[in-house]
């Protein structure tokens, strides 16, 4: 496994941006999650987390086109790249191991 | 759909504060979801978490500084209004004239863009946060261990300034390995001054706010010789004038040490390996003497003392502007610059 270690939010932001594919810029992927989740998502946190993202290298960025619902400001498209694809995989084997040893939460209080 | 405009002032805050590469993306992702039906108060809502969010992640401290400007501001308006005998029309001037100067650095520290200036400003910045630690521990020091401590007190007050001195280097000579530039490493040092300032007068104003009876009874001997009648308006004044003096005093002392520090560090850099490791024997020694020259000061008559204060001074500054510089030839750590000059 690598160095590079996600947040819960940051894995989120990966998997929307797998769901959403091409399409994927800032209002769908705060809605991605907002509707798996169920809570509002704050926009300025979704960037945060593609900046860091972005740094790590996992996720790749360019500027789309302008619309006129948008006050005229481009849209920015992001990307998960091979190194983030890898990263997410290597998250759910770890998360799936983890999972695999506790035993049923059904009706548990404790 | 809302066919409005999102409001117009939120629009604007959110412009001003979150620049960068996704700043526009941000600004029109609100902007649609806005009219795709969303309330103002949501729409506001987003716009101050983002620019908190945005202020925090401000890795060159220009945000944090601001609003440490702000903090000190109010702090000394709410000190003086709280004893108004402690005004002093020239002295509260001054002190406000200085923190809005340091704010206004702060906001130029906040706006900048380039890579080579923010590389060279966090450098600083994290320098800053240092100096800002050690002179608050400094000052709990000096406020909560008697004064009949008299090693514990010379320690602090003699430790804490070289160690200050070192950190200033330091951020000279770390700005310049990032940038190839000793005006931006002068501006690393002046932010790490800044920086630390700030900590420390927010610090110590805020413990002088909330446990005055205990700061009026450390000061209660030169009180009693000041002719006031408020104890607690001797202490703001007592702030007020300590805190001119602190910040007319570190900026010009900070542009010298990070000058100082980026210059070594361009000079060694250069040299091989051996000089490298020849200046690590002898500089502890030329601090060594530094250091004796301001001991043996207190056994001198004040009028003997300037040309040891200076040699003292000078010998330990040289030396400690040094560190960074020897440690970085001698680790190996030639970092490339993030702007490679003309020619190189």
């Amino acid at each position: 496994m690598s160095r590079e270690v996600l947040g819960n939010f940051e894995l989120m932001v990966l998997l929307a941006l797998i769901r959403l594919g091409d399409g994927a810029y800032g209002v769908p992927i705060c809605q991605t999650i907002e509707e798996s989740t169920g809570r509002e998502v704050l926009v300025g946190s979704v960037y945060a987390a593609l900046e860091r993202l972005e740094a790590k290298h996992f996720v790749t960025s360019m500027v789309g086109e302008p619309t006129p619902e948008r006050g005229g400001r481009a849209k920015r498209y992001f990307h998960i790249t091979r190194g983030g694809l890898q990263q997410v995989r290597e998250m759910r084997s770890a998360l799936t191991r983890l999972w695999r040893d506790i035993p049923a939460l059904e009706g548990a209080t404790r | 759909m809302n066919s409005s405009q999102p409001p117009n002032l939120a629009t604007k805050l959110l412009e001003w504060v979150v620049s960068g590469p996704h700043g526009d993306a941000l600004a029109g992702d609100l902007a649609e979801q806005f009219q795709q039906g969303r309330s103002a108060i949501w729409y506001w809502r987003q716009v101050l978490s983002a620019v908190i969010v945005c202020m925090a992640r401000d890795r060159t401290l220009g945000s944090q500084a601001l609003t440490g400007s702000g903090l000190v501001l109010l702090l000394v308006a709410g000190s003086v209004l709280r004893h108004p005998a402690s005004l002093g029309v020239g002295l509260f001037a001054g002190d406000i004239a200085i923190l809005l100067g340091y704010g206004v650095f702060a906001v130029w520290a906040w706006r900048q863009r380039r890579a080579e200036s923010r590389a060279a400003l966090m450098a600083g910045g994290r320098a800053g946060v240092l100096i800002g630690c050690v002179l608050i521990t400094s000052h709990l020091v000096e406020s909560f261990v008697p004064a009949a401590y008299q090693t514990v007190q010379f320690v602090r007050g003699a430790g804490s300034v070289l160690l200050m001195l070192g950190l200033l280097g330091i951020a000279g000579s770390a700005a310049w390995e990032r940038t190839r530039s000793a005006r931006l490493a002068a501006i690393a040092g002046l932010w790490s001054g800044t920086v630390g300032m700030l900590m420390l007068v927010n610090f110590v104003l805020t413990l002088d706010f909330a446990f005055e009876a205990h700061a009026t009874s450390v000061l209660n001997g030169a009180f009693l010789q000041s002719g006031m009648n408020d104890p607690g308006a001797f202490l703001v004044r007592n702030s007020l004038e300590s805190i001119l003096e602190i910040v007319t005093r570190l900026p010009i002392a900070a542009t010298v040490l990070s000058f100082i520090g980026s210059l070594w560090n361009a000079w060694i850099k250069k040299q091989p390996r051996s000089i490298a490791a020849l200046a690590a024997y002898v500089l502890p020694f030329m601090f060594l003497g530094g250091v004796l020259a301001l001991w043996h000061i207190q056994s001198l008559p004040r009028v003997e003392r300037p040309p040891f204060v200076i040699a003292g001074l000078l010998s330990a500054c040289l030396a400690l502007c040094a560190a960074h510089p020897i440690w970085s030839a001698l680790s190996g750590n030639r970092s490339e610059p993030l702007i490679r000059q003309p020619g190189a």
